[in-house]
């Protein structure tokens, strides 16, 4: 019980820490309302998952802007990693009053994510369960199943076992090759991003299994659905049949022993896959032909043929979308994407100096109502557009210029004449490099062979194929020359 | 006496609330004898001193009347991509009457010497202009409201909701709208960035040397918001959604599931209504119009479009007689003394109704900025020019008028000034036309149209400068047998306000009612006031059809 | 310029703005107010305005008024957020700052990209002559005698006068509590404090039917020849007495310097090639002269639109980040400039500064004066100005608005009768293309912009020197009531 002439002394001492004086006037004070949301008065499912994305957002951002991940050592349990626990509780808390039997099934999908994002998943089952039952055909039945896993594999953690599941009813219910090679193809993708060895095997095998019974008439489905990328995606299945580390260890013992190996392998995939193993159009051990450039920058890099021996090369053929002016809205939309391999590439540079770059672009005009500047102007713009993007240093720009003609004002669009001659050397017998709109990339070992080759787009972030480029020219880089047996592998850890 | 045993513990528990009072933020605090409170809200009587002061400075430099207003500011503004900025200003100003001349002076500070500066240059500028030939100002009476203090009633104070909801809950539309269509989006009016809510709050003190004092909390609320379409490999197409537009609310404005003469439902289903509309567009061919005179079957949104370029700026007094001469112009009514009561400016449909009181108004308050509680007045009666939107001083222009007429001297509490930095001039108030008698809508007019044009959404008229000819032009619709049969473009239509009135064929009904916020634009400099027009459908008969953009 | 004066009427000279060193300490404060680490930038504008409106032969208003508005824009390691007050107090500011940075941390918006811009180059040191003490230190009391003087002879002559005079200064500063290496952070903008008068009027006669308007707008008062105004005004609603009414058509028109620049608005705001944040309207859809025009001739060879800012009638604000030299985009009818934001510049032309817009501009004319033109005209009309013109309708510009206050029939070589309005749809790029005659540019009524938003806008002062022209087929459509 404290005395009044105590209270008295603390409350003086209270108001003495408090005091500070103050002219009498008005005053603006910016007050704040309390910003807790009462998350069950929310009565939309969209208003649920724009607070869920909300609060993921504000957790993620002190981290995402500051965290370059794209060539950090691939973290297969990034994807399996639990949501944040407030984005969980979130979810769960604005989600407690839908539950999986009354939920509008017009939205299912968003109620399917909310679910997922409030560790709810048997509720999402429930959900996706009610939505294929009630479809009326066929056709919607496999919408739904296709919107159900893009869902589930946009979660976090991914959900791939409800995947799994999905994808293989469906390939059961169909035993349609075609369908089953897509279901297939992207459920390995999926299991090698994750590390998922066994089920990559599994799904390799039953791609194989599956093309074994295929008709003529059938693979010329398939091959018009995925335009040649069903080859590429066998050879994925390859790799993930034979496993990463044994591609990785043929690798670093010499080229020649990768390639005998991938070729074992290829040889196997083709028989499963009907093909001549020569026809799957991928020119794993081609000599890389020599890069020619009207222009060069540096200029003197003109000097030394390209690629140069002795060391191991990455051949970036940079698209046409990149060179644009920065004006064009799809610069805008396309070009940031460029923008972020050339950073890339650097960043995968900086951790292997021994790596050489070379850059390989075309001039091309302007889609744009513009004077149009002359060949060596072009070729400027190009390199300045390549250096404000910070490109690896001792890397060098092969620029390549190309006749086009220009249709009459004021459309003024340029129309390709020819492809430049990179771009065919480099094709192989296949279309021209950037004839469909993007670029490639070509990893060659130390005598110019090419042991790799993938969509520039793919540089950032992928594990390359389930192997990973960035161990694929660590394995490169510890070959050899001698031909004696590799060095110890490179410790991992984060770029140097 | 000495002190009791130290104890430490209680000690130490003092000084750490101590500590955690004088860290926590605060505001400002003022000493008022021994305690500390914080700085007065608007109704706090300090605030009267202050005026007087102000009061007290102009009389005492010469003025026979004067008047203070201080206003708070506050703004916030909200957008989706995840901004949320504040701002908040004070303002003061006073007006000081010398001679019938007016003077005055506002700034940003509120403190007792300022309003001393400022009621003394306010009656300064007034006496400056003062010696020059008489001039008489005649101001209609009021009662004195002395302590009269109002808070617009709203259902949720959008500045005591979360940000965090009223994002969640307008990026939740934003998502449910795209969902229509891979192309629909919502995003800001001119479809350049995401949607953005706004909501404004005015403290306002108003007091003025014949002792009247009042003070108001007002709240404004608006959606920077259209609906966006653009289908692969045609033009973007932008509409607003005019339920969001200005209106004295809250954050209800958004949240509620119906408002009446505003939506008749939730705001989701309205904008799925605007993206079925487009949709429904997109299906019916593009044609040139045949030029001519057609019968104009108008939608609400269209008709209060057009009052907002005719008869608002005509029935503002001080423009019939030219105090906006040098701005935006005068109006075709232009004896307005003898006109009164007399001109037939429409047809016998046509009752206009101005208030400031229409709960969810853009122009409500309880008292005006001359401190007038505005009567509800009946501007256009059957078709005749009836009465005036006034504030005091032009009131008292028509005070013979009055009296001839029988009608009590009074202002209809127009007077209105953004925030204290402007003097209060003339702004529109509240407007309503008055429905039809059967319960017709505008699709009953379209069905009920042999031959005609729909006219169901335009920019506001461009107007000559004396609200009187104007050309609409906007979403023009054929109309055939009682059906749209194809849009119109390139097509306007010209209008001449008496002319146009008085062919008003039909209104629509009570439900038809559709009431928006405006934006008026007056003065020298430029000021802006929102105010709401309540109007519905309308068939207007014989309304020229031209090309636009056709030259001569 | 002196501290606030705490208490009494203005007196010239009194503290109305605030000066650099205001700003300066003012922003310093700021800066010490942040928590934590990060950029704080921030913006103060103030401005004061004394004015003078007038109706009906008698001043309705005298008023001075002045505000500010403080910026402040706070960065934090996850994003940006911003607050304005215009309380200039401890508390305040301390609460406009916090306010700031609880919405960085609350809603982080995305941090700025990096710029791949190069450091700004020096700014240019030389000072465009945009402050008048004569607009500045103009009493109370000459404004009232001045207005009296421009009442009084339209009053002698029983007509109606209304008016608005105008003595505006604006300063507006930027600064970031960053300093990179350079003398300015890309968001500083050197202190600037400009001034602007305008004075303009109608006068009309007793019964409405008869208008005449004249004014002028410059930042310096002495160069402001009110009275020369206010007998042009009055003398042009003299001649407006008793209009008929004529058939729209095609015309040959007479259009003095404040049509002209009227009409031009809508040509001059196309000059620029591309708009930062709206590359989403598709070029082809914003109604610009493209740069496919660019070096081919536009208009008449006797047309140059070009700006320096140096000339003494034409002072616009220094911008960092464009060229403040002298610019010419159209060079004897060819396009020879478009206005470009630095970033394309950068990007596409090899530029480090930005090409201005023509906000403010000077177009040459010849020597004709009206009444020369008048005396060569068979049939046409002469045009005061023009009213309510909107926004161009197409990639030619068509616009359509109406004449206002004092518009002529002119038959052989003389006037002849005063006509009722018309309302317009024409082109500007067509009346510089039909052109017959030109006259000696003169200063025209431009006011300033955004004169009291309390954001600071580039554009504060928007001189023109426009000269008068005839043009032959100007296209009036229909015939307007309105006077």
């Amino acid at each position: 019980m404290v005395s009044t002439r105590r209270t008295r002394w603390i409350v003086a001492l209270i108001v003495l820490a408090g005091f500070r004086p103050s002219p009498v006037r008005g005053q603006t004070l910016f007050q704040w309302p309390d910003t807790t949301v009462n998350l069950t008065r929310y009565a939309t499912v969209e208003q649920c998952l724009a607070a869920a994305k909300r609060t993921q957002w504000s957790v993620t951002m002190h981290t995402v802007p500051f965290v370059w991940t794209d060539t950090l050592p691939w973290d297969p349990h990034r994807r399996l990693a639990p949501a944040p626990e407030h984005v969980t509780a979130t979810a769960a808390r604005c989600s407690a009053r839908f539950n999986a039997a009354t939920a509008d099934v017009g939205d299912y999908d968003e109620f399917l994510e909310l679910f997922l994002m409030a560790d709810r998943d048997s509720d999402a089952a429930a959900l996706v369960a009610r939505r294929i039952a009630g479809a009326r055909t066929a056709a919607a039945r496999e919408g739904v199943v296709d919107t159900a896993v893009a869902v589930y594999l946009r979660a976090q953690p991914v959900r791939l076992k409800a995947v799994k599941e999905l994808l293989g009813a469906r390939i059961r219910r169909l035993r349609d090759p075609v369908q089953g090679l897509q279901d297939y193809t992207q459920l390995l993708f999926q299991e090698l991003s994750v590390d998922d060895t066994a089920g990559a095997r599994e799904s390799a095998e039953g791609m194989f299994a599956l093309n074994r019974g295929i008709t003529q008439v059938q693979r010329e489905a398939i091959h018009s659905r995925f335009g040649g990328g069903e080859n590429l995606a066998a050879l994925v299945a390859t790799y993930a049949l034979a496993g990463r580390q044994a591609v990785l260890d043929s690798l670093s013992n010499s080229t020649a022993a990768y390639l005998s190996f991938i070729r074992r392998v290829l040889s196997v995939a083709a028989v499963a896959t009907g093909q001549r193993p020569e026809a799957m159009a991928v020119p794993l051990g081609e000599h890389a032909p020599t890069l020619v450039g009207d222009f060069w920058f540096p200029a003197e890099s003109a000097s030394v043929v390209r690629p140069v021996r002795g060391r191991v090369t990455l051949v970036v053929f940079l698209g046409p979308q990149f060179t644009g002016p920065p004006e064009d809205p799809a610069y805008q939309e396309g070009g940031r994407l460029w923008m972020t391999q050339v950073l890339s590439v650097r960043r995968l540079a900086q951790r292997f100096p021994a790596l050489q770059v070379i850059f390989a672009a075309q001039t091309q005009g302007y889609y744009w109502y513009d004077t149009v500047p002359g060949p060596a102007q072009e070729a400027d713009r190009i390199h300045a557009a390549v250096e404000a993007q910070h490109p690896p240093p001792g890397s060098v720009l092969a620029v390549s210029t190309t006749p086009f003609w220009r249709l009459p004002a004021p459309d003024g669009r340029r129309v390709f004449q020819t492809a430049v001659t990179n771009d065919t050397s480099y094709a192989f017998g296949g279309l021209p490099i950037g004839s469909d709109g993007g670029g490639k990339v070509f990893l060659l070992d130390r005598d110019g062979t090419i042991v790799w080759v993938g969509p520039t787009a793919l540089v950032a972030g992928i594990p390359g194929w389930g192997v990973g480029l960035d161990r694929m020219i660590d394995a490169l880089l510890r070959q050899r020359v001698d031909g004696s047996r590799p060095g110890r592998p490179a410790a991992p850890g984060p770029g140097r | 006496m000495p002190f009791p045993p130290f104890d430490r513990r209680r000690f130490v528990k003092g000084l750490g609330y101590a500590i955690a009072v004088a860290t926590v933020p605060r505001p400002l605090l003022v000493r008022l004898g021994r305690s500390w409170e914080p700085v007065p809200p608007i109704q706090d009587p300090r605030l009267k001193e202050l005026t007087a002061r102000a009061l007290e400075a102009a009389r005492t430099a010469g003025a026979i009347y004067a008047d203070v207003r201080l206003t708070r500011d506050r703004s916030r503004s909200i957008h989706g991509g995840g901004t949320c900025s504040d701002a908040e200003n004070l303002e003061a100003g006073v007006r000081a009457l010398v001679n019938g001349y007016w003077g005055f002076a506002s700034g940003p500070i509120w403190s007792p010497d300022e309003m001393v500066r400022l009621g003394q240059e306010a009656a300064h500028q007034a006496r400056s202009n003062s010696l020059g030939g008489s001039r008489e100002v005649d101001l209609a009476p009021r009662p004195v409201v002395t302590d009269g203090h109002w808070v617009m009633p709203v259902q949720h104070d959008p500045f005591e909701v979360s940000p965090f909801e009223i994002m969640d809950f307008l990026e939740g539309e934003a998502t449910a709208a795209a969902r229509v269509g891979p192309h629909y989006e919502l995003r800001n009016r001119q479809a350049s960035s995401g949607w953005g809510a706004r909501f404004y709050l005015q403290a306002k003190v108003f007091a003025s040397s014949d002792g009247a004092y009042c003070t108001q909390q007002l709240y404004r609320s608006t959606g920077d918001v259209s609906v966006t379409a653009q289908p692969p490999g045609e033009p973007l197409v932008i509409r607003g959604v005019p339920a969001l537009s200005s209106a004295g609310m809250g954050w209800e404005l958004f949240t509620a599931d119906r408002i009446p003469r505003v939506r008749n439902h939730s705001l989701r289903e309205e904008i799925r209504r605007i993206m079925e509309g487009i949709e429904e567009d997109s299906r019916l061919p593009l044609k040139p119009v045949d030029v001519g005179r057609y019968d104009a079957v108008c939608s609400a949104l269209v008709t209060q479009a057009l009052i907002f370029g005719t008869l608002t700026p005509a029935t503002e007094l001080d423009r019939a007689l030219g105090y906006e001469a040098n701005a935006d112009g005068t109006t075709y009514i232009t004896d307005p003394f003898r006109m009164l009561g007399t001109l037939q400016v429409g047809g016998p449909l046509l009752t206009l109704a101005a208030d400031r009181s229409t709960p969810g108004g853009a122009a409500t308050v309880q008292w005006d900025d001359d401190g007038v509680v505005p009567p509800e007045c009946i501007l256009v009666k059957a078709g005749v020019l009836n009465d005036f939107q006034t504030t005091r001083e032009s009131a008292g222009w028509l005070k013979e008028r009055y009296a001839a007429l029988g009608r009590p001297w009074r202002s209809n509490g127009c007077a209105r000034a953004p925030s204290a930095i402007a003097p209060p001039m003339q702004f529109a108030a509240n407007v309503a036309a008055a429905p039809g008698r059967e319960a017709l809508d505008y699709e009953d007019f379209v069905a009920g149209t042999t031959k005609g044009i729909a006219v169901e959404d335009i920019d506001e008229p461009s107007m000559d400068f004396q609200a009187s000819s104007g050309e609409g032009h906007g979403r023009l619709y054929k109309i055939e047998r009682g059906k749209k049969v194809a849009r119109l473009f390139s097509a306007a239509f010209l209008f001449h306000a008496s002319e146009f009135w008085k062919s008003l064929r039909s209104l629509g009904g009570e439900a038809s009612l559709r009431r928006y916020g405006w934006e008026e634009d007056k003065g020298e400099p430029e000021q802006k006031c929102q105010y709401s027009l309540t109007a519905p459908a309308a068939v207007v008969g014989q309304v020229a059809f031209i090309e636009r953009g056709r030259k001569a | 310029m002196s501290v606030r004066s705490p208490a009494g009427p203005r007196s010239s000279g009194a503290d109305r703005i605030l000066s650099a060193d205001q700003c300066d300490a003012l922003a310093r404060r700021i800066f010490a107010l942040a928590r934590g680490p990060g950029e704080t930038r921030v913006s103060i504008v103030s401005w004061w305005n004394g004015e003078l409106r007038w109706a009906r032969n008698r001043v309705s208003l005298g008023g001075d008024r002045q505000n500010l508005s403080v910026f402040v824009r706070r960065f934090t390691d996850v994003g940006f957020g911003d607050a304005w007050t215009n309380q200039l107090d401890d508390g305040a500011l301390e609460a406009a700052v916090r306010a700031a940075e609880r919405s960085a941390q609350l809603f982080g918006s995305v941090l700025e990209q990096p710029t791949t811009l190069p450091p700004l180059p020096p700014l240019d040191a030389r000072q465009p002559p945009v402050w008048s003490d004569a607009t500045f230190n103009l009493p109370t009391e000459a404004r009232g005698d001045m207005v009296r003087a421009l009442i009084a002879p339209a009053e002698a002559k029983g007509m109606l006068s209304a008016g608005f005079l105008e003595m505006h200064a604006g300063a507006r500063a930027q600064l970031s509590s960053r300093r990179p290496a350079g003398p300015y952070a890309p968001w500083d903008e050197p202190y600037v404090a400009w001034t602007q008068a305008e004075c303009s009027m109608t006068v009309r006669n007793a019964s409405g039917t008869a208008s005449g308007w004249a004014g002028v707008s410059s930042y310096d008062w002495s160069r402001i020849d009110a009275p020369g105004l206010a007998a042009r005004a009055l003398e042009k609603c003299d001649a407006s007495q008793h209009p008929v009414a004529l058939e729209p058509g095609r015309y040959t028109v007479i259009l003095e310097p404040q049509a002209v620049a009227d009409l031009m608005e809508n040509l001059v705001g196309t000059l620029r090639r591309a708009d930062a944040g709206t590359w989403f309207l598709g070029y082809d859809d914003a109604l610009k002269l493209s740069r496919q025009k660019l070096g081919l001739k536009v208009v008449d060879e006797r047309i140059t639109i070009s700006h320096d800012a140096m000339d003494p009638r034409l002072g616009i604000l220094n911008e960092p980040g464009m060229d403040m030299g002298p610019v010419t985009w159209i060079d004897h009818g060819v396009l020879t400039n478009l206005g470009d934001w630095r970033g394309f510049a950068v990007a596409a032309l090899g530029r480090n500064l930005g090409t201005r817009l023509p906000t403010g501009y000077r177009m040459t004319g010849g020597e004709t004066s009206i009444s020369e033109m008048i005396r060569t005209t068979r049939r046409g009309l002469l045009v005061t100005r023009l009213s309510g013109v909107g926004l161009p309708l197409d990639p030619t510009l068509v616009e359509e608005g109406f004449t206002r206050d004092g518009l002529w029939l002119i038959e052989n070589g003389r006037i002849t009768k005063a006509v009722k309005n018309f309302g317009f749809t024409e082109s500007p790029l067509f009346v510089l293309n039909n052109l017959e005659q030109l006259g000696e540019p003169v200063p025209v009524y431009r006011t300033v912009w955004d004169a009291l938003e309390l954001m600071p806008s580039l554009d504060q002062l928007t001189p023109a020197i426009v000269p008068p022209l005839k043009a032959h087929d100007f296209s009036f459509t229909s015939l307007i009531d309105a006077i």
